[in-house]
């Protein structure tokens, strides 16, 4: 089928919707600045307004156990690994204390797939935190991750899904998406932690239940093209049946320290991708820049190709950081970004209300040249609260074992 | 997404080879990032092709050349000393001993000009010429904020050459003013033919932008198309940013290190994996590197 660009952009001007075929012509022939300016025209229709947003949270890995073991991922450590962890909960507050000083209205609290952390130590603690913080957001678990716990707890993922909500959830990050695609999931090695029905279908039940999420894409593996806008498509075609997604998210593949190695997607790749993701996902209001992969750089130039929000300040970053990338923003940065781009920032929620100008025009903000870290380098520590909680692995009974008889 | 008259016309005087006038430059100084870049982009099609050249360098490790130089030296295209020693006699001796490590085929380059003339020992001319007796084959870059034309012509004078324009700190104020400067410079001292317009000093804690960086190569490729190349340094600006320059106008990358060291991190880089940018950046990597 032959296409040409001029109705393709009569199209999208009138409001139109991109098929499959459309959509791979232009991501793979359309001149990248016919892909910027057509994406910086749809997020102008649809935040005419001129302000990007941003959001104050704190990125915080629970854990970094993991039995998934996708072959893309620098970040996980096996069961028994002298460098898995688990935070403690008064970690964790630690963690939100400093948050709050820094104008943080939630975490986005994630982690690996750990065998002997119960679904009662994520109720107990989601409890915690909002008992000390009743105002404070949990942006926890991604599709994956409650799949996970659904089935150590057999429960269905609704119930888990309850559960958790009626411990203090209030939304569901995006992440594990990687390509909605079996295909690619059984060559990445996380079909198994989900396959891309079952990563929908989390998300379904979420939205169901009343919560909004986020969705992301990690492109630059094994998929192809047609196979980066199936996983788009899908998306699409959830937020036509729910509206539940606030956001699309995409970030390229880190490779170093993963077991799959090879190379990452280039700066140009990102800003093309992100442009058809603008003009493919018509029904998302938002989508993020993802500096913390891209850079500052490149991370502004996405608001020229079609995104409308700087995403988080982060303060802390594992995941990333652990496949080679160690950029940071802070929040002056992130608005210094944004105004040079000749927009206006505004801190939001997870939700996209609008919270205001930014924080540290508002009160005394040290500067953050860095993000932090789960832990300190060599902190092993486990948590004492933990022997509370019955573990499914020997080596988990183990340290259980070993927190419950200390040696004197 | 059609080019206005405007533009047209500016890239049929950039064709000829013609700087534009100040109320040209402001003109399309007011286009937005992407109108700008897709005009400095024609330019640079139009007036140097599509192909990218790259540099590939050894840089002269600080604690002096080892064991490992003939290997650090493999696919180079160029020799570089960035440190500069505290005396003059320390300086034309580490030029020599590195002259004499090198593969003669090998050029070896070093230092930047306001490096030379801040440097306690430096006097001039004299000093030039004794560098060029040791072997040294030209002096890196020259900033055109801190040096002057006079300055670079005594450089060409006492038989060394200079590889490029640069600019030491960040362009804050006027994009225009700056390309009107490098006009002037130019047209006081013509023989360097290559200019890299981003910082080379840049704070830390506020860093020049995604968009500054841009539009900076774009109205020096837009502005000053008489230019053999616009430079950007693959180290110091990393891929993304060196690669998303390409497109905004970029034709040289320079500075790509021969050492694959884990220590520059995401900056260490195969010389298939600069071609992977530059292909992936629509543009055709130069058939053989920069010898020149
Ligand atoms: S990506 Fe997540 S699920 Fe996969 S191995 Fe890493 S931590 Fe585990």
């Amino acid at each position: 089928m032959s296409h040409s660009l001029d109705t393709l952009q009569a199209r999208l001007d009138a409001g139109g919707r991109l098929d499959a075929d459309e959509a791979l012509y232009l991501y793979r022939s359309a001149p990248t600045w016919w892909l910027g300016q057509m994406a910086d025209r749809m997020r102008q229709r649809r935040h005419p307004d001129g302000v990007v947003t941003y959001i104050i949270d704190r990125n915080v890995n629970y854990t970094n156990v993991c039995v998934a073991r996708c072959n893309f991922c620098a970040f996980y450590r096996t069961v028994g690994h002298h460098e898995g962890y688990v935070l403690s909960f008064d970690e964790i507050f630690r963690k939100i204390d400093e948050t709050l000083a820094l104008g943080g209205v939630q975490l986005l609290l994630q982690g690996g797939h750990n065998p002997d952390l119960p679904l009662q130590w994520y109720e107990d603690l989601f409890r915690a935190i909002k008992s000390r913080y009743p105002s404070f957001k949990l942006h926890a678990l991604s599709p994956p991750e409650v799949l996970h716990l659904s089935r150590m707890s057999r429960l269905s993922v609704p119930e888990v899904l309850r559960r958790l909500i009626d411990a203090g959830l209030d939304s569901v990050p995006g992440g594990g998406a990687e390509i909605l695609v079996d295909r690619v999931r059984k060559q990445l090695n996380c079909y198994s932690k989900a396959s891309a029905d079952e990563w929908l279908e989390v998300m379904r039940q979420a939205h169901l239940a009343g919560l909004r999420t986020t969705a992301t894409m990690m492109y630059g593996t094994v998929e192809t093209d047609e196979e980066r806008l199936e996983h788009m498509l899908r998306l699409r075609a959830l937020q036509d049946e729910t509206g539940g997604f606030t956001a699309f998210i995409t970030w390229s593949y880190q490779p170093e320290h993963t077991e799959r190695g090879g190379t990452e997607a280039t700066g140009i790749e990102y800003l093309r991708t992100l442009a058809i993701a603008r003009l493919v996902l018509d029904n998302f209001d938002n989508l993020q820049a993802s500096w913390v992969t891209q850079g500052g750089k490149v991370g502004q130039l996405s608001l020229a190709f079609g995104a409308n929000d700087m995403g988080s300040v982060m303060i802390e970053e594992n995941v990333v950081r652990a496949a080679g990338a160690s950029y940071c923003m802070d929040e002056v940065e992130i608005v210094r970004n944004v105004e040079d781009a000749g927009f206006r920032a505004e801190r939001r929620t997870m939700h996209y209300e609008r919270l205001g100008p930014p924080m540290f025009r508002l009160q005394e903000m040290p500067r953050q040249l860095s993000l932090a870290t789960a832990r300190a380098e060599g902190d092993t520590s486990v948590p004492e609260e933990l022997r509370q909680y019955e573990a499914r692995t020997p080596e988990g009974k183990r340290q259980r074992h070993q927190i419950s008889s200390p040696v004197a | 997404m059609t080019r206005t008259d405007l533009d047209g016309e500016l890239l049929s005087r950039a064709r000829q080879g013609h700087g534009l006038s100040a109320d040209d430059l402001h003109r399309i100084d007011q286009h937005n990032v992407l109108s700008l870049g897709m005009l400095a982009d024609e330019v640079r099609r139009s007036v140097r092709g599509p192909s990218v050249t790259v540099r590939r360098v050894a840089t002269v490790p600080s604690a002096g050349i080892g064991a490992e130089w003939a290997r650090m030296t493999e696919g180079a295209d160029e020799v570089r000393i960035s440190h500069i020693p505290d005396s003059r006699e320390a300086t034309l001796t580490l030029v020599t001993t590195v002259r004499a490590a090198t593969p003669e085929t090998l050029p070896v380059w070093g230092f930047s000009l306001e490096q030379l003339t801040r440097a306690s020992w430096f006097c001039g001319r004299g000093d030039l010429e004794a560098l060029a007796a040791s072997g040294l084959t030209g002096v890196v870059d020259a900033a055109v904020d801190v040096v002057s034309p006079t300055q670079v012509a005594e450089v060409f004078e006492a038989g060394l050459a200079v590889g490029l324009l640069s600019v030491e700190q960040p362009v804050m104020g006027d994009r225009v003013l700056f390309v009107e400067g490098l006009l002037r410079f130019l047209a006081a001292e013509s023989r360097v033919r290559r200019v890299a317009p981003l910082p080379k000093q840049v704070p830390v804690a506020t860093p020049t932008t995604g968009y500054q960086d841009v539009r900076l190569v774009a109205m020096t490729t837009i502005g000053l198309p008489m230019l053999e190349h616009v430079v950007v340094d693959w180290l110091q600006y990393g891929p993304k940013l060196a690669q998303v320059a390409l497109t905004f106008g970029a034709t040289y990358l320079d500075n790509v290190s021969t050492v694959d060291d884990p220590a520059l991190g995401r900056r260490r880089t195969h010389l298939e994996d600069v071609r992977r940018n530059i292909t992936a950046a629509g543009l055709t990597p130069a058939e053989r590197t920069d010898a020149a």
